[in-house]
């Protein structure tokens, strides 16, 4: 795991940049082949590159041995080592030096093994005896820039997911303090405006009753605004999650949604008690999303919303009998432009350490699965 | 000795000031007599056991204790005396659990005021029904 770095962008390309132009001072050749090794050696020689300090081992042990005591620009590892071999090989050097590149040496035959090497974290690969000595020095020199480019590019993914975890973290917020607001400013000064109204009808009393209609529409008006702000209230963060968890949140909201909608709402959960505040939040607010779409997209007569407690994590399943939409389990989203929310949902599920799930059939219905580590409050 | 009265004892524990002297006023105008007046949960349970008012107007959320576990305690000091819950939230898990601690009514901030009225004048019958078994 790569630590996320405060660098910034332009400097991190720029030390890529620099990087290309300097030369390899320090370079692991992992390899038990003398003859290998020794060709190597001398390929380096030709190149007049004297200033490569060239380091060699004979096995993985002794590799991590040396990269646990010394610093080396990049390693260039033979897969058929006496102590490990192929993707092992490649596993064992990346663990022990995460961040430095590393280029692999593979047979002729050896080609889906290159390209494993290349997904599981190493910049290249050499094809032992077709290698040129020109040709070596630039390859170990890309090696390296590629390398620097990646933890570039991996810092960058690393400070957005952060990023991203701080703006839902302030929206929530923010949604919260705004609820507070709301509840406690104009839903009670609307309140008592409107009862001491009907105070003032009373005393007006029957005799003038054009002036009592006229109070009474001002009061109807009142009554309609504070049930919109309460309306607005829940909506921004649902007092119940706070007072009472996620179950009783969710029960409500799918009351109202069934009650608006006509589609049966049903909830199942079998978790006692509390979980964390975050991943209360999280699941409401996936179900919720969920639910809008059921209702906006799917035509459906039912929904079950469960919420199932595992041995280590909690599972939130949305299912309904709706229509469903064409979507491939291989790729990760639907179609541009018909999300319908789920990249959302995704990342919020992401944000708490959990995952999403989807899946769906044209007309045989689309079911929603957000897990999320367990997280119970003490 | 309640017979003898024509008009309901009623505590109003409420936060919000102004809220506060509205119900106050409307049920002064209607004869009621209010003993306390509060916007702190823990001093109304306090008033509660002090002043075993008939009638209770208990908001849900305040400093010191919510309406829920005024409701309870309450209950416990004067079991007689009839809670009604006039709370912003409009929940139903809110208002199971409020029916759970024993309350009269629940009623929704934004409601027409005569049903607050028309709450208590309910509750304070229950109340005499109740004293006079």
């Amino acid at each position: 795991m790569v630590n996320a770095s405060l660098e910034t962008t332009p400097v991190a390309f720029d030390r890529a940049q620099r990087m290309s132009s300097t030369s390899i001072k320090r370079l692991l050749l992992v390899e038990d082949n003398p003859g290998d090794a020794r060709l190597l050696r001398e390929m380096f020689k030709d190149q007049g590159s004297h200033d490569t300090e060239v380091t060699h081992v004979e096995s993985m042990s002794q590799a991590e041995a040396q990269l646990a005591e010394h610093a080396v620009d990049i390693i260039l590892l033979d897969l058929g080592l006496p102590d490990a071999q192929g993707l092992g090989a490649v596993l064992r050097a990346h663990a022990a030096a995460p961040h430095v590149p590393l280029v692999v040496l593979t047979g002729l035959e050896d080609n889906p093994l290159a390209v494993n090497a290349l997904q599981q974290g190493a910049q290249d690969y050499l094809i032992k005896g077709q290698i040129e000595p020109r040709g070596l020095l630039r390859a170990l020199r890309y090696a390296i820039e590629r390398k620097i480019l990646e933890e570039a590019l991996l810092g960058e993914k690393q400070r957005a997911q952060v990023l991203l975890e701080r703006t839902m973290h302030a929206g929530e917020q923010e949604r919260k303090r705004l609820a507070a607001e709301i509840h406690d400013g104009p839903v009670q000064q609307l309140t008592a405006l409107d009862i001491r109204l009907e105070t003032l009808r009373d005393r007006i009393g029957s005799a003038d009753s054009k002036t009592v209609g006229l109070v009474e529409r001002v009061q109807a008006g009142m009554q309609t605004s504070i049930g919109d702000l309460r309306r607005m209230m829940v909506e921004l963060h649902p007092p119940a999650l706070r007072e009472r968890g996620l179950e009783a949140a969710l029960g409500d909201y799918m009351q109202g949604v069934q009650r608006a909608s006509g589609v049966l709402c049903q909830l199942e959960c079998d978790i006692a008690g509390r979980l964390e505040p975050d991943i209360e939040t999280t699941m409401y607010r996936i179900a919720q999303e969920a639910l809008v779409n059921v209702v906006k997209h799917a035509n459906a007569k039912t929904v079950v919303v469960s919420i199932h407690a595992g041995d280590h994590h909690i599972e939130l399943e949305v299912r309904d009998d709706g229509a469903g939409f064409r979507f491939d389990p291989d790729q990760t989203l639907p179609a541009k432009g018909e999300h319908y929310g789920l990249i959302g949902m995704r990342e919020r599920a992401e944000m708490v350490g959990g995952s999403l799930e989807i899946h769906s059939i044209p007309f045989a219905g689309t079911t929603i699965r957000a897990t999320s580590p367990m997280g119970v409050s003490p | 000795v309640n017979g003898s009265r024509l008009y309901p004892r009623v505590l109003i524990a409420e936060d919000e000031e102004q809220l506060q002297e509205a119900l106050q006023e409307m049920l002064e105008s209607k004869g009621y007599e209010i003993v306390g007046v509060t916007g702190n949960g823990t001093t109304a349970i306090e008033l509660g056991r002090d002043l075993r008012p008939d009638l209770a107007l208990v908001d849900y959320r305040m400093p010191g204790a919510n309406g829920v576990a005024v409701t309870e305690a309450l209950k416990e000091y004067s079991p007689n005396t009839q809670i009604i819950m006039f709370t912003a939230y409009d929940e139903t898990s809110l208002s199971i659990e409020a029916t759970r601690a024993g309350i009269f009514a629940f009623l929704v901030k934004g409601c027409a005021p005569s049903l607050i009225y028309q709450a208590l004048e309910s509750a304070w019958t229950q109340k005499q029904t109740l004293d006079a078994r």
